[in-house]
């Protein structure tokens, strides 16, 4: 039987103009394995993580998420995706409770399971108290949280961060982390940009590094550190990859 | 670079917040430079026109008016007092924008640079900005003033720098007063809406002439002139200076400019006291207290019913924005005025089909600003997009929170038509929704990624767009308009342009939606 990732991209390319953002990416996910995508700035990670979530068009290529096209059948695709993207996604006029009746109005969440689940994520990322705030007065931090109940309120197989601990305190950070870690332990797949390669480090199962829009190396920590040779960090494997050495 | 001008000084910092006030004014020249041309080679020579007849007139004034009515005085007091009504209008609001817009003022007061100077230079900038409109329609008779022998008129420029900064030093007293008083939760509304209704109350004053009839109307101006007469003018009332001024009188030109800039002194000393304070304040008050034991409600399904309850709950929520897009319907009042004058001319009731093509055009324009904050305005685009729903789903919802309103506002004068004579109710409500969806579907099909905070200035889109959606007021207020006159047959035709606009409309809409991608992605 063939096997199916949770996300498949093959020669996925993506133009702004002139410029080339993503050139030919072809990348295999797991499903059930935490995977951190690397990259200098401008390398094309959020572009090619906005082409898996549909909000871009690739120019050319082909998207899988769990065996669904997710050109041919967005729709579908969508269902089994949540996308938090590095500038949380909120309404400052709405509270957190109403925050999460809204997305989980979106992705079609019976009611009664949604006020379950809600109740649940407010009270595991310590929102409960102000799940009655209006998002406006709350933190960089608070906000995270609340958008990441948003994200899992609806369960996705494939979870999407970018960039999901910039700015965060060590214990908002750590809360996030944990929170990964028992999506991934209880069968999500996650895929993370992170600047941050000690967080790589740490929760990747599998690392990718891109530069100029095309994956120049994958693979577990232990992998990258054996290709640069004995004793080397993943900064060191990633300084020498991108050119910055 | 001199020591006045250098980094961090008073005038440096001066020229930084005028530099952003005219980017603020002129920062779109850039995207629209052939409109800025057109607008500058339509605009410019005019203003230039009727500043050199305005200058010829004062050419023949002699330079020492000696001895004048005190009505002249008057006279010449009321039209500063208006104009300083206006400008205060846009003091307030600009004063205010200060603490609650620009974020930049933990930048400035971090730096090494004295709060003072900090809070000088930027309200003076204010009171740069309320002036520079004024300034340039002044300036458009100043340069003819010398060709004519009236070098003397160049006193006005000091009586109007001096006139903007008593009025913007007041601007800030009335905002220290407010925020003492209710508070910096509310302030930002209520001066907004304060200064709003200023604006509104002078302009509809002004309009006030047209609903009152000729004879009425002369024996008010002969009560005004009598009201005048018995004003007794002091030379040395200070009171009276900026008119004095403007007569000639050196010691009134003084007192004047000492006064102004005195006044706004005294004012910024102590608005730059409770600046900081304002600012922290505004900045952590927005978080709801007391929630606590507030019940928790189940959630409620449904894709359509969800999003048009949020985008009703932020806009219950944003008492400012409403305010604002009612503010803008004050301004669109005196398209009712031919129902009013037409019956004042013909001594009947007030004519039926001009009310009704009014209230359809006002519908049009409402179910246009609210689809801009429903569609444009999306404070989180993305999570909508990246939802699996269909985008037409999205559009219905939107266009429903958008319209509904509007149109539960109009069942009232529908009520009213339709107890003349029930067909008139029936075609006057088919009228105000045919203009409230189409504006609405055109604001769906063209949607311009925009921020609700910027809502007073930040409504750009393309120029044919904005055509568009004026046509479709216009038509559907002609259809209207003649559906409730006797010639009811022929409000076929509006009807047959509008189709044939829409559809313009829908067919350019894949061009925009390809153009908007590609802008955003890049």
């Amino acid at each position: 039987m063939e096997h199916t990732f949770a996300l498949e991209t093959n020669g996925l390319v993506k133009h702004f103009g002139p410029k080339l953002a993503v050139d030919h990416l072809d990348l295999k996910i797991n499903g059930g394995e935490l995977y951190a995508l690397l990259g200098p700035n401008g390398a094309g990670k959020t572009t090619s993580l906005r082409m898996v979530s549909g909000l871009i068009a690739p120019d050319a290529g082909r998207i899988s998420v769990f065996g669904v096209d997710a050109l041919a059948d967005p729709i579908a695709a969508k269902r089994l995706i949540a996308w938090l993207p590095d500038e949380p996604m909120l309404y400052d006029k709405l509270t957190a409770w109403e925050y999460l009746e809204f997305v989980a109005g979106l992705w079609a969440v019976p009611p009664k399971v949604a006020t379950e689940r809600a109740e649940g994520l407010l009270h595991r990322l310590e929102l409960w108290d102000q799940r009655h705030e209006r998002c406006e007065g709350f933190s960089r931090g608070m906000k995270q949280k609340a958008v990441l109940a948003g994200a899992l309120i609806h369960e996705p197989k494939l979870l999407m961060l970018d960039e999901p601990l910039t700015g965060l305190d060590a214990a908002i950070a750590r809360q996030v982390k944990d929170i990964l870690r028992e999506r991934v332990a209880a069968g999500a797949t996650v895929i993370l940009t992170t600047h941050l390669l000690d967080v790589a480090e740490r929760m990747a199962d599998r690392i990718g590094i891109i530069q100029k829009g095309t994956l120049l190396v994958e693979g577990t920590l232990a992998e990258l550190q054996s290709r640069a040779g004995a004793g080397q960090t993943l900064e060191d494997v990633f300084l020498s990859l991108v050119g910055a050495l | 670079m001199s020591g006045l001008l250098r980094g961090g000084s008073f005038l440096w910092l001066l020229g930084f917040e005028i530099k952003l006030a005219l980017r603020g004014m002129f920062g779109r020249a850039k995207s629209h430079r052939w409109a800025w041309i057109a607008l500058l080679v339509f605009l410019v020579p005019p203003m230039l026109f009727v500043g050199w007849l305005v200058a010829q007139g004062l050419g023949h004034v002699p330079p020492s008016l000696g001895a004048v009515p005190d009505q002249v005085v008057v006279l010449i007091s009321f039209v500063l007092l208006a104009l300083s009504t206006i400008m205060l209008s846009h003091a307030l609001y600009a004063v205010t924008e200060i603490v609650y817009v620009r974020n930049d003022l933990d930048l400035l007061l971090s730096s090494p640079v004295s709060p003072w100077s900090v809070t000088l230079a930027r309200t003076v900038g204010v009171a740069v900005n309320v002036a520079l409109l004024y300034l340039a329609l002044l300036m458009a008779v100043l340069v003819w003033t010398p060709f004519v022998g009236g070098w003397q008129w160049f006193r006005l420029l000091p009586i109007l720098l001096a006139l903007a900064l008593f009025v913007t030093g007041l601007g800030m007293l009335i905002a220290l007063g407010l925020f003492t008083w209710i508070g910096p939760r509310h302030t930002r509304l209520v001066s907004q809406i304060l200064a709003g209704l200023i604006g509104a109350a002078l302009f509809l004053g002004s309009q006030l002439a047209r609903f009152v009839p000729d004879m009425q109307g002369d024996a008010l101006l002969a009560q005004i002139a009598r009201v005048m007469e018995q004003i007794d003018v002091q030379a040395w009332n200070p009171v009276w200076f900026p008119a004095l001024a403007v007569l000639g009188h050196g010691y009134a030109l003084v007192g004047w400019v000492a006064i102004g800039a005195l006044f706004f002194v005294a004012a910024a000393g102590l608005f730059s006291r409770r600046l900081v304070a304002a600012a922290a304040a505004s900045a952590g008050d927005s978080r709801k207290k007391g929630s606590q034991g507030r019940k928790l409600t189940p959630f409620r399904g449904g894709l359509t019913l969800g999003i048009v309850r949020k985008e009703w709950t932020q806009l219950r929520r944003d008492p400012l924005l409403i305010g604002q897009t009612f503010m803008q319907m004050v301004y669109l009042l005196p398209l009712f005025l031919p129902a009013f004058s037409y019956a004042a001319g013909r001594q009947e009731a007030i004519n039926t089909s001009l009310l009704a093509a009014s209230f359809t055009f006002l519908t049009s324009t409402l179910a246009g600003t609210l689809i801009w904050i429903t569609a444009s305005a999306e404070d989180a685009p993305d999570l909508v997009a990246a939802a699996p729903v269909r985008q037409f789903t999205v559009e219905l919802a939107k266009l429903v929170a958008a319209v509904l309103p509007v149109l539960v506002l109009m069942i009232a004068p529908a009520v009213a038509f339709g107890l003349q004579d029930w067909p008139d109710g029936v075609l006057a409500f088919t009228g105000f929704v045919g203009a409230g969806v189409c504006a609405g579907l055109i604001g769906v099909w063209y949607t311009r990624p925009g921020n609700r905070r910027e809502f007073r200035r930040a409504r750009g889109g393309s120029f044919g767009v904005a055509l568009g959606t004026l046509c479709n007021a216009a038509l559907w207020a002609a259809f209207t308009g003649l559906a409730l006159s006797d010639w009811r047959v022929w409000c076929v035709i509006p009807l047959v342009f509008i189709g044939g606009l829409m559809m313009v409309l829908e067919d350019g809409r894949t061009r925009h939606d390809a153009a908007r991608v590609a802008a955003k992605a890049a």
